[in-house]
């Protein structure tokens, strides 16, 4: 269990946050550049000294401002991938994944049987004498693991690991990590940008806003319940900021927006609150719709764009107020005949909308 | 038939006459010299006691100090690489100070630091160590004057190397003395290499202060250079192929440093390639 | 098109990277004269200076001093200078067999040996003969340098006397530890009290050289008496003046300078042995 806080200011970021992982899961961290992730796993690996703070792991304090405690990066059992790997370019695949063992001054033969039983876990065997250099990219991120996870780290951070890949190889590749980091014992902290990768891979996700955590939970809860415009919009979700106005009938309210009101359910609760609207949820039409939806608002499309991977679905950005994403299939994009600037009506259900803080 | 135009070529003009002036310049001694003496005549020579006891120790001061400034300047380089610390550029002046200095008055300096009535001689005396006119001086004096070389090179090479490999180390739980041998010091080997090269080269060819310190006695602590300037005086032709032995044996000593493929096998084929 | 203002910066900065010395060395004024003058003489050749250059006519003269054989080297090599003075006839007469030197060569001083210890005499050398003793640390001029050649008769000469063993000489020279090139660098060493001995000329124990050494004699018999003969050059510019400078030497007064700086006067006195001369 790694138990961190962390405060630092760095250039012009000034970072202050709280982790917890438990052995074994994974924490996908996010956030824009510039945020402070790959701060925080300097940080955690001990290649930095936070300000303030503390950081234990299972109870061993690696780092305590108050206490004076501050162990450097080698004396930590950490495990770290940097976004280009680092590999050492003057030693083969069998050596740089022994580099950590001879560090530690592991006696020979335990040593060769160690590195190569990781090399033929990750499929590495027939490339032990090639030098980095010779290696693809999904090699070398293997060779990376297999160097970082023979030394059995109890925290591994990944920094981005699948960004340095193209994206047939990172499709060959996320799975098998996935299973490997599931297997793992450790606590992980996995540094994505990517929505998708934050969602495959975390247990949890914490998300990094200018150096403050803003949001921290299972996925589930970032996808039902954003806590900021950068969350919802990270998830691909509509999140709307508002005050319960006023009762409606059929155990609904209204929500006043600034820039229009909204029909939710009743959450049983008054105050400003937040709503939060799936893409899919919403309907596009070309003349009012006559359904049972209680929300429809009327604005142009801005922007009409194909998801990957196949643009069988098709996400649309509206002007309407406020504004507004919708997803619809390629069925419905051609149906409608719908393109850029053409207005729409745009209808949501109030019933699958509940209010929260 | 393509055109060059005219400013392309009167580019290439001008540095071909720059590099022509260049060559000349540091070309024609040498071979001045090289076509003065003779080769039976140098082979000759070498058969003579006082000659044969110059060179003799001529390469063996001059490999002590190489060896001396390089074991001694390779902490100094790391610091300077990878530390910042107050007065650093005090101590980078320092370092660079004998390059600068007459050599002749870095031998009085060596001798009033290290001579019999000097600051830290004084204290050697009482042990029984005297250093002025022994063997071991002209080591001290060569390499005093040959370890700012070294130490510009190797820290210029250390710096090179980027830091993500010194800190994927540490996470890989290397000790800082270890990250300096298993990574550093492999990856910055072509720079050090050439560091301890020069500051050999200039340790063979030191004259002010070795004379100064250690004085000239045969075979004790004339070296070539200065058995080249006490032969002047009395006999030109020794002291021409005495000069060509010295030139020649610095010429091949640099072409085996150049040639010879020295280091781990992925940075020499990264050079050739980058 | 060329860029006219490029080329001329660059043409500007190759010319006066290689003319500026030119420039300037042709700038500098020739002195009347240039001595080349054995090390020893260097004090006493400096204050000679100054009288002559309050002459009238003045006569300015510029000097270059080093050991009397690197001084014919570059005499041989093709230096200019207007007069020689050198340490030894050995020298001065390679000078007149390289045909460098215009008429005869005179001798105007004279100089003897004498050995030094520094002040603190760590070789604890009170006498001729415990410079025999092992493991001192001698020093004395190169073999090609006069004062090392003086050194080496006096020495051998020492050997002869009652109370010195016949190898005395070859015992001394056992301890030899440096050679060097000028006899200021003997003095310097025993100065600096790197050395317990050294073998220098009277006329170098200066006051200022007193106050950091002491001296032994080498008694009259087997002292070596170096002869200074001085010459002007054939190559000389300026023979008149030249002349003039060798004359003054000759003359009274300028013995009198000599004299004040150590060195002996030119007339040897009949029973004294010259350097170089058959025993």
């Amino acid at each position: 269990m790694l138990s961190a806080e962390l405060v630092k200011r760095l250039g012009g970021l000034s970072l202050s946050a709280r982790l917890d992982i438990d052995a074994g899961s994974t924490l996908a961290l996010v956030g824009e550049s510039g945020a402070g992730k790959t701060t925080v796993l300097r940080l955690l690996a001990g290649l930095a000294d936070p300000d303030q703070g503390r950081i234990a792991l299972d109870g061993h304090t690696w780092f305590d401002r108050a206490g004076g405690i501050s162990l450097p990066a080698w004396q930590r059992e950490v495990g770290y991938l940097s976004q280009d790997y680092a590999l050492f370019p003057h030693l083969s695949v069998f050596e740089n994944v022994a580099f950590g063992l001879r560090a530690l001054g592991t006696e020979r033969s335990v040593l060769r049987q160690q590195v190569e039983a990781m090399l033929f876990r990750f499929h590495l065997q027939a490339l032990t004498t090639r030098q980095p250099d010779q290696l693809s990219g999904g090699q070398q991120q293997r060779v990376a693991l297999a160097r970082a996870l023979v030394l059995e780290p109890r925290l591994l951070l990944l920094d981005e690991p699948l960004s340095a890949l193209d994206l047939k190889t990172r499709r060959s590749v996320r799975s098998e990590l996935r299973r490997t980091l599931m297997a793992l014992p450790s606590a992980t902290v996995y540094v994505t940008h990517n929505p998708m990768e934050a969602l495959f891979f975390g247990d949890r996700i914490a998300v990094l806003e200018s150096g403050r955590v803003t949001q921290n939970g299972v996925p589930d809860d970032l996808l039902r319940h954003p806590r900021t415009p950068y969350v919802a919009e990270f998830m691909g979700v509509n999140l709307l900021q508002g005050t319960i106005a006023a009762a409606e009938a059929g155990g609904l309210v209204r929500v006043r927006t600034p820039f229009g009101s909204v029909v939710a359910a009743d959450p049983g609760d008054v105050g400003e609150v937040l709503v939060a609207l799936n893409p899919r949820e919403i309907t596009l039409h070309l003349t009012p719709p006559t359904g049972s939806a209680q929300n429809v608002f009327f604005g142009p499309i801005v922007e009409l764009v194909p998801e990957p991977p196949f643009g069988e679905r098709f996400r649309v950005a509206l002007a309407t107020s406020p504004p507004l994403v919708a997803e619809v299939t390629r069925h419905a994009v051609e149906t409608l005949r719908l393109r850029e600037g053409l207005e729409v009506h745009a209808a949501f259900k109030a019933t699958g909308l509940v209010p929260y803080r | 038939m393509a055109t060059i135009s005219g400013r392309v070529l009167a580019g290439r003009v001008v540095t071909a006459f720059a590099a022509a002036g260049l060559l000349f310049l540091l070309v024609l001694p040498v071979l001045a010299l090289l076509l003065r003496a003779p080769a039976s005549d140098i082979v000759a020579r070498l058969s003579q006691p006082a000659v044969f006891a110059a060179v003799r120790l001529s390469l063996l001061t001059s490999v002590c100090a190489a060896l001396l400034a390089t074991v001694l300047g390779l902490p100094v380089a790391y610091l300077l690489a990878t530390r910042e610390f107050r007065g650093k550029q005090v101590l980078e002046a320092i370092i660079a100070l004998p390059m600068v200095l007459p050599p002749t008055v870095a031998g009085v300096g060596l001798l009033l630091a290290f001579g019999r009535a000097g600051i830290a001689g004084r204290a050697l005396s009482l042990v029984g160590i005297s250093i002025p006119f022994t063997t071991a001086a002209v080591v001290i004096a060569e390499a005093f004057i040959a370890a700012p070389f070294f130490v510009g090179a190797a820290a210029a090479g250390f710096r090179e190397v980027e830091p993500r490999y010194l800190e994927a180390a540490a996470t890989l739980r290397a000790t800082p003395a270890t990250a300096f041998f298993r990574v550093l010091l492999p990856l910055a080997f072509p720079s050090v290499l050439a560091g301890a090269t020069m500051s050999w080269a200039r340790a063979i060819g030191e004259f002010g202060a070795t004379i100064t310190f250690a004085g000239n006695l045969p075979g004790v602590t004339q070296t070539m250079p200065l058995a080249v300037y006490v032969a002047l005086q009395t006999d030109l032709e020794a002291a021409i192929a005495l000069s060509v032995l010295l030139v020649l044996l610095s010429l091949i000593i640099l072409l085996v440093v150049r040639a010879v493929p020295f280091g781990p096998a992925a940075i020499r084929a990264q050079r050739r390639a980058g | 098109m060329i860029n006219f203002r490029r080329w001329w910066g660059t043409a500007l900065l190759v010319g006066a990277s290689v003319g500026a010395p030119v420039v300037i060395g042709a700038q500098q004024k020739p002195a009347d004269l240039t001595v080349f003058a054995a090390a020893s003489l260097k004090d006493a050749f400096s204050e000679a200076a100054d009288v002559l250059g309050k002459r009238n006519p003045p006569i300015a003269v510029r000097y270059s001093v080093a050991g009397s054989q690197q001084l014919v080297l570059q005499l041989e090599q093709g230096a200019a200078a207007d007069v020689f003075a050198s340490a030894d006839q050995r020298w001065m007469q390679v000078a007149q067999d390289s045909g460098l030197v215009a008429g005869s060569p005179v001798v105007f001083a004279r100089n003897r040996l004498v050995v030094i210890t520094p002040a603190s005499n760590p070789g604890r050398i009170d006498r001729l003969e415990d410079l025999g003793k092992r493991g001192l640390k001698l020093v004395l001029g190169a073999e090609a340098v006069p004062v090392g050649k003086y050194s080496r008769e006096a020495l051998g000469r020492l050997g002869d006397a009652p109370g010195f063993e016949a190898d005395y000489s070859k015992r001394v020279l056992r301890n030899l530890v440096s050679e060097e090139e000028n006899v200021k660098s003997v003095v310097s060493k025993v100065q600096l009290g790197e050395a317990d001995a050294g073998i220098v000329y009277v006329s170098d124990v200066t006051p200022s050289v007193r106050k950091a050494v002491r001296t032994i004699e080498i008694p009259d018999p087997y002292n070596v008496v170096a002869t200074y003969p001085i010459a002007v050059l054939r190559q000389s510019q300026q023979p008149a003046a030249a002349r003039a400078f060798v004359e003054y030497f000759t003359s009274a007064e300028g013995q009198a300078v000599l004299a004040r700086h150590g060195l002996l006067p030119a007339e040897a006195a009949s029973n004294q042995p010259v350097a170089g001369a058959p025993r």
